[in-house]
């Protein structure tokens, strides 16, 4: 941060954090408030100083703010910028002197002054911003911070024009902004400077960006027909604040204008590289002379038809724009030369009436502070209570009027000398007939400001109680500074004139050329100059007397001539309709479609609940056909059962049998035992009783005794077989389990039957509940080979097939219906 | 172990962890609830900016960990599109805890609410940091279904329905995400999102992927015709849900939706495909569409969710331009909006707390009574309008800039025409506020919000004043790195 950009922020900062911090003690005393609030306005005022001071001996200061919002914020000292910042912050000091005293008797003052210095740092960094981005920015601050001052009194009248104040300005700011942004685009900087030659290649484009800036700032300067808030915002506000608005804020409008039609829209690469398009600055220059001809009678009627002191003011302001913008159009029409008068005319006529329209709104103060009426119904003979105020007012009057002597008459003797020039050079009908309305417009000006004097001042009071007392010191003090100002630039036309031309010549480079001459050539103290004021004056007289014997002010209007029933309405309702009826009908329709889609999805939701239900069916009818199924088989299994148990009879009746057999067989045996061992006995017997032949019968015996031993176990062998199948048998009908556990050992001589009946069938049972089971599990093909191993086919092949049906039945059943069934 | 102890996934999982550590302690003392609540978005927050240096500087830190959830895994990466999505959700995260903490006294199932509160917190900041599209679409689904519990909080009869079109609409949005992901899958055997992206044949296929993300991201970002779910359910959250909700978790779907168009589909096959047409008809329904609505609206947080639709559509409309610096614009508006709208909720909240008024005729004289709320209020609506030197200002002059780049003066006038419908729904408010008067027989009080929740709010306001005000604006600066890294491959 350089000192280049601590002395041009300066003048930002200083009332931005006065404002701050009345913001911040806004319970404080009135006394702190109120210091904060002239010192950092004093501050402001000699930082401002300074910069119009450094620039007038050739140290342009500029600084940019790197990075700040991204762009960067660019600030920069320009002869008409810094010179009307010095204003501006001269005005505004006045402005908070006259506060001091004038809200006194307020309600909210912290809130006022607070808002009062805001908007001077936005109104400053307007003119010392070196960029139209940062130009914007502090055009936005000012627009917001001066709505709480506009709608300070907060009764009906000052929020409706508050409302329209702020919408009308935002609106217009975002226009701006368009036409700020694709400046930007198509040239590439944001910068004041010459960029005409970049938009060679999109003339349209160039139409599009001077329109919305010309809309934009025109907003703010009260063109017509985007004044409507103006007349309304201006008077309602408290005087100090009307005098800022009227005197200060509505030229950052004309500032902007100014600086765009005059840098921006040149060219910064030789006359050759325009020359396609270097008609259309031309063109809009003429369409700007004309609606700024247009602003300056409309205003006037206006202001002669209005019976509030404040009402003819700002009307009056309206009027003062055109005289501003009309020299601008026609400088920017003429080009080099001649339009170099005509626009140090506008700058002059801008400085002027900075000063004396900010002045007349306090002076006209002063009377409401006594009075606190605005209405000429219940003013009149003023100048008995107030001589001190009557004495400037008419001051100030006659300055707006252009009297020789008063502030006034240089700057309207320039216009109107650029008009008579410009209408004798270029023969051009419309300088012609613009010069003729200049005329008119002045006699309009003369006529309502003698209607407000002479309604106020001259005359008898009007009101019940005639009002005692006199202006408060500080007001006296703020008046008689302007009006000392106005005489004194009064005085010093010709010094007044050249100063203002060297001020505002800088940064564009086409005034610079003979300007300096064609300023020599102009007379001030001159018959002529002194009759192109006057005459307008006595038509004037002739206006007002006219209007008085018919009751001009008495005829209203009907209210659908205004420009706000012709155009604002319509389009601010118009566009509430479209919002409210199309657009919710549209976010309507949106969320009917939902609505449908959310039905027709329910009611197939119902539908495939239905067709679930029906599966549902299905499958219990199924489960129910696989429970009679089950039931059948459980039938059969009994059968099989019973099966079983008649087989186990069977089985039981043959074991009897062989039982029995076997008991004949043992009995053999044992009398077979018998036999031979009666036969030994005999033997025996026999070789006691022989001797000799003991040996011979033993022999015999023992022959016998084989013999027989022989027949024995020939026997023996023949009833094995039988035995062991026997054996064999009862043991696979107990095994149905298939466990053989003594299969390999020796036969013993008795078999003994350990399991009756009734267990066998238990066994098998429980056998083939363990084959279901192993079945479920797959693994009945591994149990079977054990089984067949074992099984006889020649006495059970019955039960082994019904076992074999009855698991393929069950794993049938099992394979089929296994879910629906279990 | 140690890939989970890095500041990276501490600052995504560690909110997973507290949620459940919540959970577990709040039986305990609603002062380790509230406490563990604030502290969980803190500390990722601060976890990380300590990234902030490094990834400003070029760095991009990537984490990978492939062993969960195989065979995709999961990848995180901090570049300058997630470092300020991850600042602006835990950051803003923070401040409406701290504010929650004080808002939730009056309310009920505060148990319920706190976990709920940072496990969405943990889906949102997965979200912003997530490096693929399978992590993802895994942390957008717990955001978005653990907000159902927040948007329902209230259990009123049109709390459930509220919720109830929202978990819809979201799990519908889910699915056409789930069905994009995996036509992405099938096109390219990849769900990473590569810098300069990689689909680049075009086809139904890739088509039917855009229009899925486009339906996905869409409900999730409130884009006119996917947005219905939003003013039921925004409206009916408590109100520092709302500000989440609308400030942070909207903010995922354009950045999902970023990421698709540059990081998974390249920008040529984005333009010879019209999707860029498509998501600038989009845009422009949901500006005109949430700007107009918004002012026909009397509930005063319905009027800001409706805002909220118009907003997202200038992001969409940043996007959908294909344009460097309307990139700029549109992830700066990220940050931007995420700042006011939270603002403006919680403003909104802290009237509604107090007054119990919701809706804007009865905020007459307000500002009288609630004085530093209802600046705060004043101050994030003049920058939703887009006054300078407020940051709503910054994000649409990029996006003009951005919009004419692109020849689209229509767009120009779009956004300007939106801002002037911001003022006409934001002014009135506060014109009542300060300037209107109370109803008849109501009786003046001070009562400011208690500084818990006032704090915040002035935090914020802080944000909107002077991020865009002092030179070394990081949100901007981000924005701009960011939108460069992603046309860096054009």
């Amino acid at each position: 941060m350089t000192w280049q950009g601590v002395m041009l922020l300066a003048p930002v900062i200083f009332p931005a954090l006065g404002g701050i911090m009345i913001g911040i003690f806004r319970n404080s005393c009135q006394k702190v408030r109120n210091s904060i609030a002239l010192v950092s306005s004093t501050l402001a005022l000699l930082s401002a100083a300074s910069v119009f001071v450094l620039w007038l001996n050739g140290a342009v200061l500029s600084h940019t703010y790197l990075g700040l919002l991204g762009q960067g914020l660019s600030f920069a000292s320009t002869g008409l910028g810094s010179g009307i910042a010095l204003i501006a912050a001269f005005v505004w000091l006045l402005a908070v002197v006259f506060a001091v005293a004038y809200m006194e008797h307020e309600h909210s003052p912290s809130r006022f002054f607070a808002f009062l210095l805001i908007s001077q740092a936005g109104c400053l960094g307007v003119f010392l911003s070196g960029d139209y981005f940062t130009l914007f920015l502090f055009f936005e601050v000012m627009t917001f911070a001066a709505y709480p001052l506009i709608i300070h009194n907060e009764d009906r009248s000052a929020m409706s024009a508050g409302n329209l104040y702020l919408y009308l300005s935002v609106a217009g700011g975002l226009v701006l902004l368009f036409g700020i942004i694709a400046l930007v685009w198509m040239s590439g900087t944001a910068q004041i400077v010459p960029v005409l030659e970049k938009f060679v290649q999109n003339p349209v484009l160039l139409y599009w960006v001077a329109g919305t800036f010309i809309v934009g700032f025109g907003v703010k300067a009260g063109l017509v027909p985007l004044h409507v808030w103006l007349p309304q915002a201006h008077p309602v506000a408290p005087s100090p604040a009307s005098a800022l608005l009227s005197g200060i804020m509505i030229k950052t409008g004309a500032y902007g204008i100014m600086r765009f039609l005059t840098v921006t829209l040149t060219s910064g690469a030789g006359a050759e590289a325009v020359a396609p398009i270097v008609k259309i600055p031309q063109t809009i220059g003429l369409v700007l002379a004309v609606v700024a001809i247009i602003t300056m009678l409309a205003g006037a009627v206006m202001a002669l038809m209005q019976t509030s002191m404040k009402k003819i003011l700002a009307y009056s302001s309206v009027s003062q724009m055109g005289y501003i913008i009309l020299p601008l159009g026609l400088a920017v029409y003429l080009g080099k030369g001649l339009g170099g008068l005509a626009y140090v005319g506008s700058v002059f006529h801008l400085f002027n009436h900075a000063i004396f329209k900010s002045g007349l709104f306090m002076m006209f103060g002063a009377v409401y502070l006594l009075t606190h009426t605005l209405d000429f119904e219940k003013l009149g003979g003023m100048r008995k209570i107030l001589p001190f105020t009557a004495a400037v007012a008419l001051i100030g009057s006659l300055a707006v009027l252009g009297m020789p002597g008063f502030s006034g008459f240089a700057s309207k003797t320039l216009i109107h000398d650029a008009l008579l020039e410009g209408a004798h050079e270029t023969h051009q009908l419309w300088i012609e007939i613009a010069e003729k309305m200049f005329v008119l417009g002045s006699a309009l000006t003369a006529a309502y400001f003698i209607k407000l004097y002479s309604r106020v001042f001259l005359g008898q009071f009007k009101g019940k109680h005639t009002p005692s007392g006199r202006e408060h010191v500080l007001v006296r003090g703020v008046t008689g500074i302007y009006a000392a100002a106005i005489l004194v630039v009064g005085a010093f036309p010709y010094w007044f004139t050249k100063f203002i031309g060297r001020v505002s010549a800088e940064g564009v480079p086409w005034l610079e050329y003979h300007l300096m001459e064609h300023l020599d050539h102009i007379h001030f103290w001159d018959v002529h100059a002194y009759w192109g004021v006057i005459m307008p004056a006595l038509l004037g007289i002739g206006i007002f007397f006219l209007t008085e014997r018919f009751h001009y002010e008495d005829w209203k209007p009907p209210v659908w001539l205004s420009v706000e029933y012709l155009v604002y309405r319509p389009i601010s309702q118009g566009f509430l309709y479209i919002c409210s009826r199309y657009v919710c009908g549209i976010e309507g329709g949106i969320a009917d479609v939902y609505e449908t889609s959310s039905t027709v999805s329910g009611s197939l939701i119902r539908r495939v609940r239905r067709i679930d239900s029906m599966i549902d069916d299905g499958y219990d009818q199924g489960s129910q056909v696989s429970t009679q199924l089950i039931k059948r088989v459980r039938q059969i299994d009994d059968m099989i059962d019973d099966g079983y148990d008649q087989g186990g009879q069977v089985s039981d009746g043959l074991i009897r049998r062989v039982r029995k057999i076997d008991d004949m067989i043992s009995d053999g045996y044992e009398q077979g035992q018998d036999a031979s061992s009666q036969l030994i006995d005999r033997a025996r017997r026999a070789s006691g009783e022989e001797g000799s032949d003991d040996r011979q019968n033993g022999s015999a015996a023992v022959d016998i005794a084989r013999a027989m031993k022989e027949v024995e176990d020939l026997f023996e062998k023949d009833q094995e077989p039988s035995s062991f199948s026997s054996r064999r048998l009862i043991r696979k009908i107990r095994n149905g389990k298939a466990v053989l556990p003594e299969a390999e050992e020796p036969l013993p001589e008795e078999v003994t039957l350990h399991s009756p009946v009734p267990d066998r069938s238990d066994q098998l049972v429980q056998a083939r509940d363990e084959n279901r089971d192993q079945a479920e599990q797959g693994e009945s093909e591994k149990a079977r080979p054990a089984m067949d191993q074992t099984w006889c086919p020649q006495n059970i092949t019955l039960g082994s097939l019904i076992l074999a049906v009855v698991l393929m039945v069950i794993l049938f059943i099992l394979y089929f219906f296994g879910g629906a069934a279990l | 172990m140690d890939r989970f102890l890095n500041p990276m996934a501490l600052a995504v999982f560690l909110p997973l962890l507290l949620a459940v550590a919540i959970y577990i302690l709040e039986q305990r003392s609603w002062r380790i609830r509230n406490g563990l609540a604030v502290a969980s978005a803190g500390i990722s927050f601060i976890l990380l900016a300590t990234y902030l240096g490094d990834v400003r500087s070029g760095a991009v830190i990537v984490l990978e960990l492939p062993n969960v959830l195989p065979p995709l895994g999961l990848s995180f990466r901090l570049d300058y599109l997630s470092m300020l999505g991850g600042l602006v959700v835990t950051g803003v995260w923070f401040l409406v805890s701290v504010y929650a903490t004080e808002y939730m006294i009056k309310e009920h199932a505060k148990k319920r609410f706190y976990p709920f509160l940072v496990l969405t917190l943990a889906g949102a900041v997965g979200v912003m940091l997530s490096a693929d599209l399978f992590t993802f679409f895994l942390f957008f689904e717990l955001m978005s279904l653990s907000a159902y519990v927040l948007v329902v909080h209230e259990e009123s009869p049109e709390a459930m329905r509220a919720g109830y079109k929202y978990l819809i609409m979201t799990i519908i949005g889910g699915l056409a995400l789930f069905f994009s992901i995996i036509a992405v899958y099938e096109m390219s055997g990849s769900v990473a999102f590569v810098p300069g992206g990689y689909l680049t044949q075009g086809g139904l296929l890739a088509n039917l992927a855009f229009i899925g993300f486009l339906v996905g991201f869409g409900i999730k970002a409130g884009i006119v015709p996917f947005h219905v779910w939003l003013p039921e359910a925004h409206p009916v959250a408590p109100s520092p849900a709302s500000a989440l909700l609308s400030g942070v978790m909207l903010k995922t779907g354009v950045i999902g939706l970023i990421r698709v168009t540059h990081q998974v589909f390249t920008i040529d096959l984005v333009r010879n495909s019209n999707w860029n047409t498509v998501m600038l008809v989009f845009a422009s329904v949901t500006i005109v569409l949430g700007s107009a609505v918004a002012i026909t609206e009397d509930d005063i947080k319905r009027r800001l969710a409706y805002s909220s639709i118009g907003q997202m559509g200038y992001i969409l409309l940043g996007i959908g331009l294909l344009q460097e610096r309307a990139m700029v614009g549109a992830i700066f508006h990220i940050f931007a909006h995420a700042v006011m709208k939270s603002a403006l909720f919680l403003t909104a909240g802290a009237v509604i707390y107090r007054k119990g008024k919701r809706s804007v005729k009865d905020w007459g004289g307000i500002g009288r009574e609630m004085f530093p709320t209802m600046v705060v209020f004043t101050i994030a609506a003049l920058s939703m309008i887009g006054i300078p030197p407020l940051i709503g200002f910054v994000s649409k002059w990029e996006l003009s800039l951005g919009a004419l780049d692109n020849r689209g003066y229509a767009f120009v006038g779009l956004l300007l025409l939106s801002s002037l419908m911001n003022f006409v729904y934001y002014f009135p408010i506060i014109q009542n506020a300060f300037f209107g008067n109370r109803k008849h027989g109501e009786k003046a009080l001070n009562i400011e919000a208690a500084p818990a929740m006032l704090v915040p709010m002035i935090v914020l306001a802080c944000f909107i004043v002077f991020t865009a005000l002092v030179p070394g604006n990081f949100a901007l600066d981000l924005a701009r790195k960011a939108a460069a890294q992603l046309f860096l491959y054009k």
